[in-house]
């Protein structure tokens, strides 16, 4: 993590990178001819935003990166989908065990591949959503242009012809071109915070979908190998008949449940907060309700301090 | 999901998908030069093109992983360059989201970093998978050398039935078949404990990579709650920012949380039918009917098979 936590300055090492070795650097890893990104996305990083209002500039680039990213994850599906075959096809060829072990395990790797692939449409909302700031942007730039045309006219007349009676007429428009800009600010404050929320609040949503199945995924796989007989052989001995085709079949099912029922409210992974230790107490529910009623009152201070600082 | 449970047959809709309708396909899904990259075609058909045709479906799953390994990584990097765009696109706004979207910045870039190091630990699976390829590699010449010699004896048992080369070659067939049962035997064993041994470290380190996932987007979430949305009216100044040390906070607790992360803590845990209907059939009335040594014997039957199927 960066040490500063600003993403601004330079990156700290980390205690955990310095406690724990990490395993070496993947063999496959690119980058090393010619880069990392593909052309097709560093074409469309530079070309973003290069026409437009300055003012939306760095958002409609921001924009496009998003892009990058959903086409890289939905690579990435596509990938898992055909690694998943090709195990399963491997598998086929062996014995009774491994073909029905490989071929389920198969069945959930591809699950991953079809969840990442709806992940991407979600995580096009989210971008969809900051398309609406980068719009807003876009449309304030010409109402900061015309006032600042109008200021620089009457300056300009001031200096030339102080008894213009265009002056009044401009000052006249100044005031009008400033209200209509006090608006598009106010209304820029607003829609950038509102819709900046509601796109990282769905998209951070989708994420901890996406990674809680992912999990679970996991931990039915690991079920499922625990179906695989590992132990040796002697040359010339017969393994065991494998009877864990029910069993298999039933960690598929009990996982195609698990992932149907998933629901946000049954998320499993919840962050520590510092600041909200408080909330995570449980409430006894013999307490007496004078102690309750004074909690309730105190947690809705904290919460107005929080949310709405003063 | 499969509803026929294997990949080997045709697919049916699920529940799900005929319930809760999805949001529309994504705009950005490629329509026109096809979803793989061409080095990805290409390496998946060079693989395995030579070689024993034993290791053959192997070694193309091993060079199809290598793409895969390949689009994660370029995601990994967007990320990246995503979340120092979003720092820098917010540092000429005014000063909450300037230092929200700083430090969302952080956080999405260490999703970035996790997924690199995934891919090192994917890696090792992958090389794994590599030993079971190079015995079925090994395997291949041996079932061949036994196969050669058994046609050489039929045919010289067919062309010249008193030739002394049958014996010898009979007794190069023992020896054959010998080492074929090894062989055999190797491959049967080494295949089944790569596999476990590969899959196992794979899915603990999608379990570990998730966790860490779900826990950074939970604190995401929390840093938005810092972010004040409520309307101003034109004219009004939005009142003064001072979520610094509540943002920095929660950078510090994410880094913490992801620091101490262990499988001890992880919190998803899959739920098993079967690991619950073991427990139901050792039933405490039956037990109590048997003799004492027999109870003791089922109860560490019992024991010894939840711990097999428990995860």
């Amino acid at each position: 993590m960066h040490r500063t936590y600003s993403l601004r300055s330079q990156k700290a090492p980390t205690a955990a990178q310095l406690q724990s070795p990490p395993p070496p650097p993947s063999s496959t890893k690119s980058g090393k001819f010619f880069g990392k990104a593909s052309i097709g996305s560093s074409i469309r990083k530079s070309v973003a935003g290069a026409t437009g209002p300055e003012l939306s500039r760095k958002l409609t680039q921001y924009i496009k990166m998003e892009k990058n990213v959903m086409r890289a994850i939905e690579l990435t599906a596509k990938e898992r989908r055909e690694v998943a075959k090709q195990l399963s096809a491997w598998g086929e060829g062996n014995d009774d065990d491994v073909s029905d072990v490989t071929d389920k395990l198969g069945v959930l790797l591809y699950e991953i591949g079809e969840l990442e692939d709806q992940y991407v449409d979600k995580y096009d909302q989210y971008r969809i959503t900051l398309k609406t700031i980068r719009n807003i942007e876009a449309s304030v730039q010409p109402s900061r242009d015309r006032k600042q045309k109008i200021t620089d006219e009457i300056a300009h007349l001031k200096y030339k012809d102080p008894q213009s009676p265009k002056i009044p007429v401009l000052e006249q428009e100044l005031v009008r071109a400033e209200a209509e800009s006090l608006v598009a600010e106010a209304q820029l404050s607003n829609i950038t915070r509102e819709q900046l929320k509601a796109a990282y609040n769905y998209q951070f949503d989708a994420t901890r979908e996406l990674a809680e199945k992912y999990a679970l995924i996991a931990g039915y796989g690991k079920a499922l190998l625990e179906l695989l007989d590992d132990s040796a052989v002697t040359p010339g001995e017969t393994r065991p008949a494998y009877d864990g085709y029910e069993a298999s079949k039933q960690i598929i099912i009990d996982a195609e449940n698990a992932l149907a029922t998933w629901t946000l409210d049954a998320a499993a992974v919840k962050p520590t907060l510092s600041l909200h230790q408080e909330y995570d107490e449980e409430v006894d529910p013999e307490e007496e309700e004078g102690l309750a009623a004074e909690e309730e009152f105190a947690k809705h201070d904290e919460d107005e301090e929080l949310a709405a600082p003063k | 999901m499969h509803r026929t449970y294997s990949l080997r047959s045709q697919r049916a809709p699920t529940a799900a998908q005929l319930q809760s309708p999805p949001p529309p396909p994504s705009s950005t899904k490629s329509k026109f030069f096809g979803k793989g990259s061409i080095s990805h075609s290409f390496r998946k058909s060079a693989a395995g093109a030579l070689g024993p045709e034993l290791s053959r479906k192997l070694a193309q799953l091993i060079k199809m992983e290598k793409n895969l390994m390949r689009s994660i990584e370029i995601t990994a990097g967007e990320r990246k360059e995503v979340a120092k765009q979003l720092s820098l696109w917010g540092e000429g706004n005014d000063d909450d989201i300037s230092d929200i979207t700083d430090k969302l910045g952080v956080l999405i870039y260490e999703v970035g970093e996790l997924e690199d190091q995934f891919i090192d630990r994917y890696d090792q699976y992958r090389i794994t998978l590599k030993s079971i390829r190079d015995i079925e590699g090994s395997v291949q010449p041996s079932r061949e050398r036994k196969q050669k010699i058994t046609d050489q004896i039929a045919y010289l048992k067919y062309k010249d039935p008193q030739s002394p080369k049958i014996n010898v070659l009979e007794q190069e067939l023992v020896r054959a078949e010998a080492e074929s049962l090894v062989a055999e035997a190797q491959l049967s064993n080494i295949t089944r404990e790569k596999l476990k041994t590969a899959f196992n470290y794979q899915f603990d380190s999608i379990r570990e990579h998730s966790e860490k996932i779900a826990l950074i987007a939970g604190y995401g979430k929390a840093l938005l709650e810092l972010l004040d949305e409520s309307p101003v009216t034109p004219g009004e100044t939005r009142p003064a920012y001072d979520g610094y040390e509540a943002s920095k906070q929660i950078i510090i607790d994410a880094e913490n949380a992801l620091a101490s992360w262990t499988f001890d803590s992880a919190v998803v845990r899959p739920t098993l039918s079967l690991a619950a209907h073991e427990d139901d059939e050792y039933d405490v009335d039956e037990l109590a009917e048997e003799t004492e040594n027999l109870q003791v014997t089922e109860q560490e039957w019992a024991e010894e098979h939840e711990a097999k199927v428990a995860v």
